[in-house]
């Protein structure tokens, strides 16, 4: 049996996106400016996916949304524009951002560093979250942009960014949210949490991945990364567009605002009989509060048992999850949650996560855990820090 | 970046075949009692190392004889199923060998034994440094079963808990000459990034590896010119005499230890030029001789060496 737990990297593309993509895939498919009849159809498909996104993320008709490779290149453009038109020019000085940012924002706040800008990284509480008062330490009217993302992919912990924007509209900083792993799991109302700049990426709402956009606020600033343009749909990124792409994230965008109520309760109601399962084991802990997180993340401890064994073992009973400190995936760059937390730092490398979809099923749910146990059972059993019943 | 660089790199699935048995099903975890130590005739000794904080940590059970001879070994451990399968080769290493043999297991026979075919290594790059911490928890579990304490080394690498003596003598010993080598070889500077040199965004440190390094190289640079042993010209330049002695130093370095690791040895009889190769007419003695590996595998594994350390051209004759 094949279990995909893993679902805040890259998620199955759902059959209705699919059934979107398809005439675009088969058959040929004009480009957007072309004068004949394959062009007007990439024309109309373009627009409906458009009109989609617009309508799922109750987006203004004077706000742009504009289509980009990924949420990486959307927070890559933004940033940009920060640097070359208020950075430069000497209007702003500074970024703040969270320290647990996607990689993206990392390093080119880095970048953004080694020029000579003035980078505040703001800590996680101990309840994994961005604390909004600590903002006001680092605000000024110089400051160029507030970026902190609306989800933390690994340990599903929803930042307070209505707190977060009240605030820095008091100053007049614009505030961008990275919301690739909140979009269809948590209710997004650009109406009502008003950030400026707002990235969102394919692959984690059952889209393909490389395609993403970036959406804009009225009167807010941009610059195009990547040139090329041609129109106005390929004003703020250079086509040809991935028109594919696109027609799959519109129609993923809507399924995922028209299905959220439902589809997240029942994935909530898997996640909560996994991490009930999960606390039944002995020497395991759930990290982040309930009432705190995404309906479809679960981040825990598993005292005694390094990430990597737990995983190959989960993996060879072919069971997929994740792990905040396995090497090579970079997470390194990023200060241990574990540490933020206030938990004990011999749990840093005990940390396993699981991600749920809506494809995933109750029957599913007891494998994992049957297979968990017995893989923690296993690797406890000649484990040096073994828990002490274990012992 | 060449296309090698910029393949995706296999993660479990593409670890030889000898590592994967291993980490599926290794053989020589667990725990060892009093009692067991005692029906064995032996003590009993328990030795940790590392700590679960850099996601390394192993717990040797070693049972020695009144001769100091490991009779029985086990360990406990937390840490990857990688480390989990160069530790259980390192324990089958280890026994019936006395503490100073076992001591002396290095790098190259470790990494040897965990390899399917003798010219591909065994772990990826980014992961050698899981032998070398295999191979200093056996180093501090033989001083402590002797009662010794090995000298305090600051610690560098918080992340990978690597300390300045491991550093400087993985440079040393593995000729390093990039801070991604000395990550690939130790783990420290392979995380979080903070001790390769100082940083905008983190304290100020006492070590930095970019200076460890910079002084090694220099030491080494220094040490190598006062010796002036070393011929500084291509293999295929050299006269006879001096393509002995070169050939002789690359054996003693690199392969004689493989050898002697399994009771067997080699000699040179005669290097002679042969048009554009250099045959190299060897004898093996000791288990190597009628062993069948020693017209396949090893020969393949000497002429694989001498091939990449002098010179294409050179062809092994065992006789």
């Amino acid at each position: 049996m094949k279990v995909y737990l893993d679902n805040n990297r890259v998620t199955p593309v759902d059959p209705q996106v699919l059934g979107a993509m398809e005439p675009l895939l088969k058959e040929p498919y004009g480009d957007l400016h072309a004068l004949h009849w394959a062009g007007a159809a990439s024309r109309k498909a373009y627009n409906t996916a458009l009109e989609k996104c617009y309508a799922a993320l109750h987006a203004g008709e004077k706000d742009t949304i504009f289509f980009t490779s990924g949420s990486p290149e959307s927070n890559t453009t933004l940033l940009m524009q920060l640097y070359t038109r208020q950075i430069l020019t000497g209007r702003k000085n500074s970024l703040i951002i969270s320290e647990r940012e996607p990689l993206s924002i990392l390093q080119a706040a880095a970048w953004l560093e080694e020029q000579g800008v003035k980078v505040h990284r703001l800590p996680v509480t101990e309840e994994g979250i961005v604390d909004p008062e600590s903002l006001t330490d680092y605000l000024t009217p110089r400051t160029g942009l507030v970026s902190i993302c609306l989800v933390d992919p690994e340990s599903g912990a929803i930042n307070p960014l209505e707190e977060i924007v009240r605030i820095c509209q008091s100053y007049e900083v614009p505030v961008h949210t990275d919301a690739t792993w909140a979009v269809g799991k948590v209710p997004i109302d650009l109406e009502t949490l008003e950030v400026d700049y707002l990235s969102l990426s394919g692959e984690t709402i059952h889209a393909p991945t490389g395609i993403g956009a970036l959406y804009a606020r009225k009167d807010t600033e941009l610059s195009p990364l990547i040139f090329g343009t041609r129109s106005a749909p390929e004003r703020y990124r250079g086509g040809p567009l991935n028109l594919p792409g696109i027609a799959g994230l519109g129609k993923a965008l809507e399924l995922a605002s028209d299905a959220l109520d439902f589809e997240m309760e029942d994935a909530r109601e898997l996640r909560d009989a996994l991490e009930e399962g999960i606390a039944a084991l002995s020497g395991t802990q759930t990290l982040i509060e309930w009432s705190r997180r995404v309906p479809n993340t679960l981040l825990a401890t598993f005292e005694g048992v390094e990430s990597e064994a737990l995983l190959y073992e989960l993996n060879r009973d072919g069971i997929a999850a994740f792990s905040t400190t396995v090497h090579p995936y970079g997470e390194w760059v990023r200060p241990s949650l574990i540490e933020r937390l206030g938990l004990d730092p011999a749990l840093k490398h005990s940390t396993v996560g699981f991600a749920l979809s809506r494809y995933n099923t109750e029957e599913e749910i007891d494998y994992t855990l049957k297979h968990l146990g017995k893989a923690l059972e296993y690797l406890r059993s000649f484990s040096p820090v073994a828990p002490k019943e274990n012992a | 970046m060449s296309k090698a660089r910029i393949k995706a790199q296999g993660f479990w699935e593409d670890a030889p075949f000898k590592i994967e048995m291993l980490a599926e099903k290794p053989k020589n975890n667990g725990r060892l009692t009093e009692k067991e130590a005692k029906e064995l005739q032996g003590t009993l000794h328990i030795h940790d190392f590392g700590n679960p904080e850099i996601g390394m940590m192993v717990r040797w059970y070693w049972v020695l004889d009144e001769a100091g001879r490991i009779v029985a070994c086990r360990y406990e451990l937390f840490g990857s199923p990688v480390l989990r399968a160069v530790t259980d080769m390192a324990a089958l290493l280890c026994r019936n060998k006395s503490l100073e043999e076992a001591e002396k297991i290095n790098y190259k026979s470790l990494e040897y034994f965990l390899r399917d075919h003798p010219s591909n290594p065994a772990l990826p790059e980014n992961r050698r440094y899981l032998i070398l911490f295999v191979l200093r928890s056996i180093v501090t579990a033989a001083a402590a079963a002797r009662g010794e304490s090995l000298p305090d080394s600051p610690v560098v690498c918080e992340c990978s808990g690597t300390d300045l003596a491991t550093i400087e003598s993985a440079i040393r010993d593995f000729d390093l000459e990039s801070i991604e080598a000395i990550g690939n070889y130790t783990g420290a500077g392979a995380f979080c990034g903070r001790c390769i040199a100082p940083r905008a965004d983190s304290a100020p440190r006492e070590h930095y590896l970019v200076d460890i390094l910079r002084r090694i190289r220099r030491e080494m640079e220094e040490e190598r010119k006062a010796s002036g042993t070393v011929i500084d010209k291509p293999f295929k330049e050299m006269n006879p005499e001096e393509k002995k002695a070169a050939i002789n130093a690359v054996i003693d370095e690199h392969i004689r230890q493989m050898l002697i690791m399994d009771g067997g040895d080699m000699e040179i009889l005669d290097v002679k030029e042969n048009g554009e190769h250099t045959d190299l007419y060897i004898r093996y003695l000791g288990a190597c001789s009628g062993c069948a590996s020693a017209s396949t595998g090893t020969l393949f594994a000497i002429e694989g060496i001498l091939k990449q350390k002098l010179d294409p051209n050179i062809r092994v004759l065992p006789l």
